[in-house]
C-alpha cells in the first residue's frame, strides 16, 4: 500500500491515527507524545505535549529515518526497522508502520522512567494497530 | 621538498526540490552515492516519485589524491534545520536554480539567505538549470539580480546530467576559493 499525497492521507486517516495515538499518550505508561508522519516529512496526526512543534519534528524524523536506513545499507546489517534515541529527560522511538512500504512513520516520546522494553512493546503494538486499521480501510 | 599531503574538501549542492542536486552529484561521483530518498507525497510542488530527505553523498577524486566530498541537501524549506547541519565544515556551496519554476529569483534568495556565511567568503557558484526549455531569466538577468543585492557571484547555465557541466562548476568554485585563500594569506 503506498500513498502519493500527504494532504489526502491526512484527510482520510488523520482521525483514525489520532485515536491510536491518544490511546498511547493517555495510557499512563509514561508516553508523553506521539506522532504519525509521512516518510517525506509531513505530519499527519499528533497527540500529547508540544503538538505545536510537530511540523518541524516530522521533517527531522523523515531525515533520521532515511539516514538510519542508509547506515543499515552501508553496514549490511539487514533491513532497517527502527531508530531509538535516549536523552537525559526522555527517550524517543521512530519506526515505520508495517505494510506501508516505509511511507508512514510513527514517532513516540516517553519519560526517562519508562523501561525500554515496555516502551518498544507499546510502540510496536501501536504500529500493528495502525497497520491493521489501514489495511482494513484499504481492503 | 615534501610532497603535498592529499586533502579532502566538503562542498554542498543545494537548491529547490527537483533542481537536480542528486542528479548533479550522481553525474560526477566516483563512488556509489549515498542517497536518502523517500516517497514524494507533495506532487503539487514537484511531480517526481521520490525526494531527498536526508542528504546525498558522493566523491570526486582529484590529481594528487585530493578528494572533493559532495553533499546534496534536501530542497524543501522544512528541512532547513538539516541545511545548517550539513553545511558544517563545508568550504563552498553550489546553488542550483530551476529556471522552469514560477519565481527562480525568489528561490535563489532563499538559498542565498540561508547560506550567507558562504556568500560572505565568496564561496558560492550559481548554476541555472532547464535553460534549454526555459530561456528566461537569462544568465545576464541573474547577474543583474545579484548586482542589485551587491553580490558578485558567478552564474552559469548548466545541464546537471552532463558530468562536464558539473565538473566545470566545481572547478570554478574551487578556483574561487583558492584565489580567496591566496588573497587573505
Amino acid at each position: 500500500m503506498t500513498y502519493k499525497n500527504s494532504a489526502q492521507l491526512r484527510q482520510d486517516y488523520a482521525q483514525m491515527f489520532s485515536e491510536e495515538l491518544q490511546k498511547l499518550t493517555t495510557s499512563g505508561d509514561g508516553v508523553l507524545a506521539a506522532q504519525v508522519c509521512t516518510s517525506d516529512g509531513f505530519e499527519v496526526a499528533v497527540s500529547g505535549r508540544h503538538a505545536e512543534s510537530h511540523r518541524r519534528l516530522a521533517a527531522m524524523v523523515s531525515s533520521l529515518q532515511a539516514l538510519g536506513a542508509a547506515v543499515v545499507e552501508e553496514t549490511e546489517i539487514g533491513t532497517y526497522r527502527n531508530l531509538i534515541i535516549e536523552a537525559t529527560e526522555g527517550k524517543c522511538i521512530m519506526m515505520a508502520v508495517p505494510g506501508t512500504g516505509g511511507d508512514i512513520l510513527l514517532t513516540v516520546i516517553a519519560s526517562p522512567q519508562m523501561v525500554f522494553g515496555s516502551f518498544l512493546l507499546v510502540c510496536r503494538n501501536t504500529c500493528q494497530a495502525i497497520s491493521a486499521r489501514l489495511l482494513g480501510v484499504a481492503a | 621538498m615534501m610532497p603535498e599531503q592529499p586533502q579532502e574538501h566538503k562542498i554542498l549542492f543545494t537548491g529547490t526540490m527537483g533542481a537536480g542536486k542528486t542528479t548533479a552529484i550522481s553525474a560526477v561521483s566516483g563512488i556509489k552515492m549515498v542517497k536518502t530518498e523517500a516517497a514524494n507525497t507533495d506532487r503539487a510542488l514537484f511531480n517526481k516519485a521520490t525526494t531527498t530527505v536526508g542528504f546525498d553523498y558522493g566523491e570526486v577524486g582529484l590529481d594528487g589524491g585530493h578528494v572533493l566530498r559532495l553533499y546534496g541537501t534536501p530542497g524543501q524549506e522544512r528541512f532547513s534545520f538539516l541545511w545548517k547541519i550539513v553545511a558544517r565544515g563545508a568550504i563552498g556551496v553550489i546553488i542550483l536554480v530551476d529556471n522552469s519554476r514560477p519565481d527562480p529569483f525568489q528561490d535563489l534568495a532563499l538559498y542565498l539567505d540561508n547560506f550567507k556565511q558562504f556568500v560572505a567568503i565568496g564561496g558560492v557558484v550559481i548554476a541555472v538549470g532547464r535553460t534549454e526549455s526555459h530561456q528566461w531569466p537569462s544568465v545576464s538577468d541573474y547577474c543583474a539580480y545579484l548586482e542589485a543585492r551587491d553580490l558578485m557571484l558567478p552564474v552559469f547555465a548548466v545541464d546537471v546530467r552532463q558530468s562536464e557541466d558539473v565538473l566545470m562548476v566545481l572547478d570554478v568554485l574551487f578556483n574561487m576559493l583558492e584565489v580567496s585563500d591566496a588573497e587573505s594569506a
